[in-house]
């Protein structure tokens, strides 16, 4: 049995409010890396997913039909990111100083690891220092395969604006990956 | 090297595959949990006594769908249920058997979720302390939770049970290193190496621990080594910088196109064509990559331009044979008589009394020269 979203919504606010466990599960991880990005701190990222959770359970009545639940839900996530992030001085993800460092420099079954995982922490990194909403857009549109018209809705924003943002995002990601040192395929 | 420049198709590839991290398991129960305690309000219920049915009717499809939506909810309420029994997040539940709990530590490992990984491998280790396997993945979870202690006295207990168990070998060699404990380090990389001299990992911390010795010699011939036997990766780009710092240009990097390539100058200039042979086979197999260019080779000898001019046709002989005769790639060759000023793997600029450069150029690109 694969419930819609939409489905699932009438069946919570039918009454079956232990529906909402199956919505939890399928978008509680993408929440709580939203999270995760803004706080840097993963106890802290909980709480507000939990926080996104409860509150998009107390608004689910305000939730159209034929919209996307995700897209609904991240809004409302981001909206509490930022209104969280407001209150609080962020601490941004420190970036390790290029040079050698024993432990990063070496270890077996970690090497491999470490090269697998390397170019994902990179663009992380990267993102980590552009600014929330521009980090955010890029995000939601590639890693999450959202559309233009979604993100408008999401960031509040025109379709033409969404685009022109994310091409000044995608230009600024390129100048801090070039800021980084991130260099051309080292392999044969 | 140069900094990547990516093209916007690239960038938005690399932002789709990023991974991200799995939300902590007890999330969902807590988030559940709340929404359980939570009362609709006053108003909410009184909406809805009002609203309530009224009508009694029968119909056989409201019916089904009723049963079959309460089984759907039953069923999940069971699972949350489950999942919020007492006990429930405050402790894993430990399998009977050694092999079960290892396969799931192992999964959870993989996973990413180390601190859960842990009780479990630790359970496999107390359940058949004499299997190696079971004492060495013990250590890697302490070791990725940054328990060194634990992490060696692991390795330590695997090799007291099999001595030579390898990647608990290994691994202690790199717990050493990392505790600044170099000596030891060492010991157990030549342990490795004896059994397998090809290890990459030994090859290059073994470098990399005489030279936090300041054993600057050894460490030198110890990157050589690594060099020899490995090309490849970013390991052999930091080799390469360590040696170059350390004032050895016997290997330097080439680009042909868009292929890096890490040679032994000294070897391709030897007048021993058994010593380049290896240094050609690796250049022909990147030359296969770089179609539609043609290859250039440029000799230096100060004072010297027929012993600059031998080398490179010693070279493009070689090199035109190992290609073969339907080979795709012209070789050309220039030679010069004075010293060869280049940028080393660190970006520093050198002088060499001999020296080689090698790099491509698209065909197009020469013969529009050639036009003008």
């Amino acid at each position: 049995m694969n419930l819609s979203d939409e489905d699932i919504v009438e069946g919570v606010l039918t009454g079956g409010k232990e529906l909402f466990a199956v919505l939890v599960e399928r978008y509680q991880r993408p929440v709580y890396n939203l999270m995760l990005r803004y706080a840097c701190n993963a106890e802290e990222a909980a709480d507000l997913t939990q926080e996104v959770f409860i509150r998009s359970f107390d608004r689910l009545k305000s939730f159209r039909a034929g919209y996307s639940f995700f897209s609904w839900l991240y809004g409302l996530a981001v909206n509490h990111a930022n209104d969280w992030s407001r209150g609080r001085t962020r601490r941004r993800v420190g970036l390790d100083a290029y040079g050698e460092h024993v432990r990063q420099e070496f270890s077996a079954d970690r090497q491999s690891t470490m090269e697998l995982r390397e170019t994902g922490r990179i663009i992380d990194q990267a993102l980590a220092r552009l600014s929330d909403d521009t980090r955010e857009l890029l995000i939601f549109r590639y890693r999450h395969e959202r559309s233009i018209r979604e993100a408008a809705m999401v960031f509040n924003l025109s379709e033409s604006a969404v685009k022109m943002r994310i091409k000044r995002g995608l230009d600024d990601l390129q100048e801090e990956l070039q800021g980084m040192g991130f260099y051309e395929s080292q392999a044969i | 090297m140069k900094a990547k420049q990516f093209d916007r198709e690239e960038l938005e590839q690399l932002l789709a595959r990023t991974e991200e991290r799995e939300a902590p398991p007890w999330l969902l129960p807590r988030i559940m949990a709340e929404i359980e305690e939570r009362q609709p309000s006053l108003v909410e219920r009184l909406r809805r006594w009002w609203f309530r049915p009224q009508a009694i009717s029968f119909s056989p499809a409201r019916l089904l769908l009723t049963v079959a939506v309460s089984l759907c909810v039953f069923w999940l309420g069971t699972i949350v249920g489950q999942m919020r029994q007492p006990g429930a997040g405050q402790g894993p539940v430990l399998a009977d058997n050694g092999e079960a709990n290892f396969l799931i530590g192992r999964g959870l490992l993989a996973a990413g979720r180390v601190d859960q990984a842990l009780p479990f491998l630790r359970q496999a280790v107390q359940q058949e302390p004499a299997t190696p396997e079971f004492a060495h993945w013990q250590g890697v979870a302490y070791g990725a939770l940054g328990e060194i202690e634990q992490e060696r006295a692991s390795y330590i207990s695997t090799v007291q049970e099999e001595p030579n168990y390898l990647p608990s070998l290994l691994n202690l060699g790199h717990n050493y290193l990392e505790s600044g404990q170099y000596q030891q380090a060492l010991a157990q990389y030549d342990k490795v190496l004896q059994a397998d001299p090809e290890q990459p990992s030994a090859l290059y911390n073994r470098a990399l621990a005489y030279q936090m010795l300041d054993d600057s010699g050894r460490a030198e011939q110890a990157f050589l080594s690594f060099l020899d036997r490995h090309r490849t990766g970013k390991w052999a780009f930091r080799a390469l910088g360590h040696l170059h710092r350390l004032g050895n240009f016997t290997f330097r990097s080439y680009r042909l196109g868009t292929v890096q390539l890490v040679l032994n100058v000294n070897a391709l200039l030897a007048p021993d064509s058994v010593g380049r042979r290896q240094e050609l086979q690796y250049l022909a197999e990147a030359l296969s990559r770089t179609p539609g260019s043609e290859l250039h080779l440029v000799a230096y000898h100060q004072g010297d331009r027929q012993a600059a001019k031998a080398a490179v046709n010693g070279l493009q002989e070689q090199l035109t044979r190992i290609l073969g005769k339907e080979h795709a790639v012209p070789v050309r060759g220039s030679w010069f008589d004075v010293s060869e000023t280049f940028s080393d793997a660190n970006g520093v600029d050198r002088q060499s009394a001999t020296g080689l450069l090698i790099f491509t150029r698209s065909k197009q690109q020469s013969n529009r020269r050639h036009s003008i």
